[in-house]
């Protein structure tokens, strides 16, 4: 080999050594720059990400917040879902599935008749047995529906307890105080299937513990969205590919694609957000292209000096702005944190406020209820309150054909009593009195003052036998201990008892209380202190 | 050419017209109307049933026109009008406004049978028409005393209230609900129904030292009525919270709430939509109307010493006498 040759040899060598090097340093510039700029563009875009899960989160605490200040009817729940889908044009619909204990069910399905819904039943999904009552087999049917059309309203009475995807979010939210998301629960009458779920409880404050949790749990707004919706406005980089996933795997969302091209490389990042007791995955990819790295290395391949000596000192500024870019989205991460907590407290604290004012005020009704129906002197329920709740038992024990019997009792020789020690002492004797005869009755009875001295039981469900036994016990316990004390002197009084019985001596009000009073006056006429059951040959 | 040859070429040509006038297969809905075209309530009942329906089939209208006709015998023979035009036009969906379609026509000729119904505007109850039956559907429609109740709570104190309203048997079930609704909310009512103007004006102005709320019913019945005394009176007089749930009475009433007709109309077209999607009447649930129209007088709510709150302004249409 000539010197020529191996010089040109050499030179050719080195010239490719020189390339070569050079390429490689050019690619891996690109590819720095590369990560660098998709570590700041997915923090911008799970910025924007979090903040419409933010936002979602934020329209069901609300609507916690209002369904958990008091009474709801109707009315307040369509001015609920016009405010909750005004502010947030992802959410489709508002339901809400009260609690309704098995024992509660009729009554429910009752007073949902009365408000005007023909026909209303608490229904199963799927026609079968229940898959599950959670917790403590409770009913979880569809209440009030937002927007209320006819499609929508085909929902109504539906038990979210009776379909597996609602009955586990169901359970879940419950059992843990937190949101429920579903990523697939296609209701046969609705359209989409996301939703997410936010329990409600009883009382004040959070139940403290997975029993009380169970114990105090009121029912569930659900919050029906449309992913596309809450992310329409999401602005995604160029290039950036974003895909997010429920819970339960299913696709939510999908921006962004890539241009077919030849890849060297593929960015990827995973993050999981989390919403109440669940978490949404947000894949967030980009493609480094091959041409990008062919342009870096075919301009620098000219300027190997220059790129050689400032080579360390790119590398070095690299990895600080990377390291700034972490930073930044660590900051961020915190931030977002710091404003969840913040606000969660202002929620609570406004709950906390709203929820002192409503008790308050219900305790300010609740007397004033009271007030109308009760009789001041002795605390039993005055005789205004005795009619309306006799007309509703007689129209249930019509209903169930069961019987039902009334016990009008009457203090004998009252007024020569009160002649003889003053009102005080009759009065006193009118409470004591009062009070034997509620201490002798089932919770289920009820009792009443109905005139002076007199006073009625309601006993449902009783037939005359039990009812005449009851009379006998009480009648004793009035004879058998002194009703009031004067100067140390005990009084003892007797009473006299009338009994009738629906239906056979009474189909209404009215015909009751007179045949119980025919026979009360009978057990007087045949000398006092005794009990007497009406019969057609008192009349 | 002879005159009847005319006239069947003007008949073919006005018939081929009206065949591509509508589109091909179109379905065909009756609306049986209990009253007459021009009465406010069926106007826009059928303004939102035509809206919903628009596209969707042929909307033919039937008005039963009760409202100037109150006899029995004219109700029965418009309801046979209606049942024959049934039978001829076969209509997808038949859909039935107010009590008198429903009584006349629907549950005496259409009940349980093949042809399916939506009915609207039925008053209070569904119990004189023997509903649901499984070819129907609807709404019924409920005055909005318990949403008027719960307003008014909220802005006074006192329990005590006081409905003033004609001594005629519909405002006898009227004091009725009322009373319900009051008691469920803790509210003690006087029911006082008077015959006779002097007796109005007398009631009213009593009630200002017994009642902290006075709700105005409806003064139909009442003799020697006189709009214009009786808004002097409430104007000079008014020193307790006035509500009412009818148009006439917003007027004199700080604080009125009226059903919104249009929403019935709305509703009995959304659902007759679904039916001709081919869903059964059996699967749509029959339900109350739940959307109210607020109006406020704000001087006859100041007469009574109550600001009225923003949140209730802005739901509200404000009225001047």
């Amino acid at each position: 080999m000539s010197k020529t040759a191996f010089v040109l040899t050499a030179g050719v060598a080195a010239w490719a050594a020189v390339t070569a090097l050079t390429l490689t340093m050019a690619a891996g510039y690109a590819f720095i720059e590369s990560q660098n700029r998709f570590l700041q563009d997915s923090a911008l875009t799970m910025q924007a990400i979090h903040a419409r899960v933010y936002e979602l989160g934020a329209a069901s605490e609300i609507a916690g917040l209002n369904m958990g200040v008091g009474p709801t009817d109707r009315d307040d729940f369509r001015v609920l879902g016009d405010s909750i889908r005004a502010r947030n044009g992802s959410v489709e619909s508002l339901v809400f599935f009260p609690r309704v204990r098995p024992g509660e069910r009729a009554i429910f399905e009752q007073r949902r008749q009365d408000e005007g819904f023909v026909s209303f039943r608490i229904r199963d999904w799927q026609g079968g047995t229940p898959l599950l009552y959670a917790p403590a087999r409770s009913h979880y049917p569809a209440t009030f529906i937002e927007p209320f059309t006819p499609r929508s309203a085909r929902l109504l009475g539906r038990d979210a307890a009776t379909l597996p995807c609602l009955a586990s979010g169901v359970e879940r939210a419950l059992s843990e105080g937190k949101l429920a998301l579903l990523d697939d629960c296609r209701l046969p009458e609705l359209e989409s299937g996301f939703w997410l779920l936010k329990p409600l409880y009883a009382g004040r404050g959070l139940p403290d513990g997975p029993e009380a949790y169970r114990a105090r749990a009121q029912g569930i707004i659900a919050l029906r969205f449309s992913p596309a919706l809450l992310f329409s406005d999401t602005r995604l980089p160029q290039g950036l590919h974003c895909r997010i996933r429920g819970p339960g795997g299913r696709e939510l969302f999908a921006q962004g694609g890539h241009a077919p091209q030849a890849a060297i490389s593929t960015l990827e990042r995973q993050v999981s957000l989390p919403i109440g007791s669940d978490r949404l995955t947000v894949d967030l990819e980009r493609q480094v292209p091959f041409a990008e790295l062919l342009v870096f290395g075919g301009g620098l391949s000219s300027t190997l000096g220059l790129l050689s000596a400032l080579f360390a000192g790119l590398m070095a500024s690299n990895q600080w702005e990377r390291r700034r870019a972490q930073e930044a989205l660590r900051r961020h991460r915190d931030h977002l944190e710091e404003e969840v907590a913040l606000r969660t407290n202002e929620l609570s604290e406004a709950n906390r406020a709203l929820q002192d004012e409503v008790t308050e005020r219900r305790r300010a009704q609740l007397e004033l209820a009271q007030l109308a129906i009760r009789d001041p002197l002795t605390g039993l329920y005055n005789r205004r309150e005795m009619e309306r709740r006799l007309d509703e038992e007689i129209e249930r024990c019509r209903r169930y054909h069961h019987p039902l019997s009334v016990l009008m009792l009457d203090i004998d020789h009252f007024k020569r009593l009160n002649d003889t020690y003053g009102h005080l002492v009759g009065d006193e004797v009118l409470r004591s009195v009062a009070s034997r005869i509620d201490r002798a009755v089932r919770n289920t009875d009820f009792v009443a003052r109905y005139g002076g001295e007199e006073f009625l039981a309601i006993l449902p469900d009783t037939p005359l036998e039990s009812a005449i036994e009851l009379a006998e016990r009480i009648r004793n316990d009035i004879a058998g201990a002194p009703a009031a004390l004067v100067n140390g002197q005990s009084v003892r009084v007797t009473a006299s008892v009338g009994l009738s019985v629906f239906p056979p001596d009474g189909g209404d009000r009215g015909s009751l209380c007179r045949t119980a009073d025919v026979a009360l006056y009978r057990a007087k006429a045949k000398g006092r202190n005794r009990v007497l059951a009406y019969s057609e040959e008192h009349a | 050419m002879r005159p009847l040859t005319t006239f069947r070429r003007a008949l073919c040509t006005a018939l081929a017209m009206l065949a591509v006038a509508v589109p091909a297969g179109a379905a065909d809905c009756l609306y049986v109307s209990s009253y007459h075209p021009g009465y406010h309530w069926n106007d826009a009942i059928e303004a939102g049933l035509q809206e919903t329906l628009a596209g969707r089939c042929d909307l033919h209208r039937f008005y039963m026109d009760t409202k100037r006709h109150h006899e029995p015998a004219h109700a029965e023979a418009k309801a046979r009008e209606a049942f024959a035009l049934i039978r001829q036009l076969r209509p997808a969906v038949v859909i039935a406004c107010d009590d008198s379609a429903s009584r006349y026509l629907v549950a005496p000729y259409l009940r349980e049978r093949d042809q399916p119904v939506v009915f609207c505007g039925v008053n209070w109850t569904v119990e004189p028409y023997g509903y649901p039956y499984s070819n129907a559907t609807g709404m019924i429609e409920v005055a909005p005393m318990g949403p008027l109740l719960r307003e008014a709570r909220a802005l006074v104190d006192g329990v005590r209230a006081i409905f003033l309203s004609a001594d005629v048997p519909t405002q006898h079930k009227e004091a009725e609900r009322l009373a319900q609704e009051a008691r469920r909310q803790g509210l003690h009512l006087e029911t006082v129904l008077v015959d006779r103007f002097e007796h109005w004006q007398s009631a009213f102005e009593r009630a200002q030292d017994t009642a902290d709320l006075i709700v105005l019913g409806n003064p139909i019945g009442i003799e020697g009525w006189d709009p214009d005394a009786a808004q002097t009176l409430v104007g000079t007089h008014t020193r307790r919270l006035t509500l009412s749930f009818g148009v006439y009475m917003q007027r004199y009433a700080a604080l009125t709430m009226t059903n919104v007709p249009r929403e019935q109309g709305e509703w009995a077209g959304q659902a007759a939509a679904l039916i001709l999607e081919g869903e059964s009447p059996a699967n749509i649930p029959i339900v109350p109307n739940h959307r109210w129209e607020i109006f406020v007088r704000p001087d006859m709510a100041r007469c009574a010493g109550i600001e009225l709150p923003e949140s209730l302004l802005r739901r509200a249409v404000q009225t001047t006498p």
